[in-house]
């Protein structure tokens, strides 16, 4: 291996991804020229979210670990469960059915990432949705993800998402993974069906957390290739939002 | 030269600072982690440089040496955060959280090239994480530390022949 390459690996293995760190930067340093906030408090503000997204994101991995196995082994299991039976199936077709709305872009220069909540999460609410980690498999690349809310929704939410460049949808496996089965793939020695929906609701959200009501830790996949950019959409009863990670 | 009077005449408001900003944020962080070894301190020094680039961005004629004036107050930051009381809590830190994270053979091996690097002086550091790590010729890492081309070569020379005194020169510094 080159000197270069050796680098490279070193330092990667102990840089955390950025998630939204560019936008609250800049919003940091925007809102201190317009005098709405303290630059000793915005440092505290700054820390405060990198924080936060570590703990949510090892205890996103203790839950995947824990259940993750077995809850996404089985997904008509989750719809048997579902509290609202008939209802619930009736609303995640609804949702289904929404179009999708995430924007055609033209160029990479046109891609600008967010909406952001105010500590940095992809999202206009009710649900926020932050990155993670990856694993890698022959197919491509998975992300461990979180989606999250602060409030009680009731019904299903449906995540769906697409590379804005290539056009295919991305691709969930484990935790909440529903809709058509894509393919299959085999993810730390455990073959997975490729499933292009993300179907989570508020009675089968992981533990409750000191930042956040109701987590929905998730597998999302790329294929190698992609494009780098993806645009998502979640849809849940009542709400509809759309956002992009470039 | 027609492409800077341009840009130069361009008022600096603030969706012009963000566009400018927001690409340099990325190789910032990195500048300020394989610096620091600390997310958060290392967010802190791109917040910080931040915050100096919003005071003087209108100062800069050539937004095209943006990038490397920016990490240039990116590795001033780090600088200053390791003179700052908790300096020595990072440099401990660094071998300790390696040495629990360090499970596998290629885990041990980046580690153990992490603590040699940390062992180089700040500019020689600087050098080697500008020009390996992230990529950027040597004219630009000159211009980032401040110094002059022949003398970021002798420092690059230097760190690789400590880093690896088995590595032919002119082949790592390809």
């Amino acid at each position: 291996m080159s000197l270069r390459r050796d680098i490279h690996g070193a330092f990667e293995t102990i840089t955390p991804p950025l998630g939204g760190m560019p936008e609250r930067v800049v919003q940091t340093v925007l809102a201190d020229n317009t005098g709405r906030r303290r630059k000793g408090r915005m440092f505290i503000r700054a820390r405060v979210p990198l924080s936060l997204v570590a703990v949510i994101a090892i205890i996103a991995l203790v839950v995947a670990v824990l259940v993750g196995g077995r809850v996404v082994q089985d997904w008509n299991a989750l719809h048997h469960t579902s509290p609202a039976g008939e209802t619930y199936q009736s609303q995640l077709a609804q949702l289904e059915a929404q179009p999708m709305r995430i924007p055609a872009l033209a160029s990479r220069g046109d891609c600008q990432s967010g909406p952001y909540n105010s500590v940095g999460s992809y999202g206009s609410g009710p649900v926020y949705g932050d990155g993670g980690i990856t694993t890698s498999s022959d197919w491509g690349i998975y992300y461990h993800n979180l989606v999250y809310a602060e409030r009680n929704i009731s019904g299903p939410i449906l995540v769906r998402a697409v590379d804005l460049f290539t056009g295919r949808p991305v691709i969930f496996i484990g935790n909440y993974a529903a809709g058509p089965v894509a393919g299959t793939d085999t993810v730390n020695g455990q073959i997975y069906e490729q499933r292009v929906e993300l179907v989570v609701d508020t009675s089968h959200a992981s533990k409750t957390t000191a930042s956040h009501k109701f987590n929905w830790p998730f597998l999302a996949g790329v294929p190698a290739g992609w494009s780098g950019a993806t645009g998502w959409q979640i849809d849940g009863v009542g709400f509809g939002e759309v956002f992009l990670a470039c | 030269m027609q492409q800077v009077a341009e840009i130069k005449a361009l008022p600096v408001t603030e969706a012009t600072f963000a566009d400018l900003l927001r690409p340099l944020i990325e190789p910032g962080f990195r500048l300020a982690m394989a610096m620091l070894h600390d997310a958060q301190a290392a967010e802190d020094a791109v917040q910080e440089a931040s915050f100096t680039a919003w005071k003087k961005l209108g100062r800069i004629r050539d937004r095209n040496r943006l990038r490397p004036w920016f990490l240039g107050v990116v590795a001033n930051k780090c600088r200053n955060t390791r003179r700052s009381r908790w300096s020595a809590r990072v440099d401990l830190g660094v071998s300790e959280e390696i040495s629990v994270l360090s499970n596998e053979e290629r885990a041990v091996h980046g580690a153990d090239l992490r603590r040699a690097i940390t062992r180089l002086e700040y500019d020689d550091r600087l050098a080697v994480v500008l020009y390996f790590y992230l990529d950027m010729p040597v004219d630009e890492v000159a211009t980032v530390a401040g110094k002059s081309v022949g003398a970021t070569r002798t420092r690059l020379h230097r760190a690789v022949k400590k880093l690896r005194p088995d590595v032919a020169i002119e082949e790592a510094l390809r």
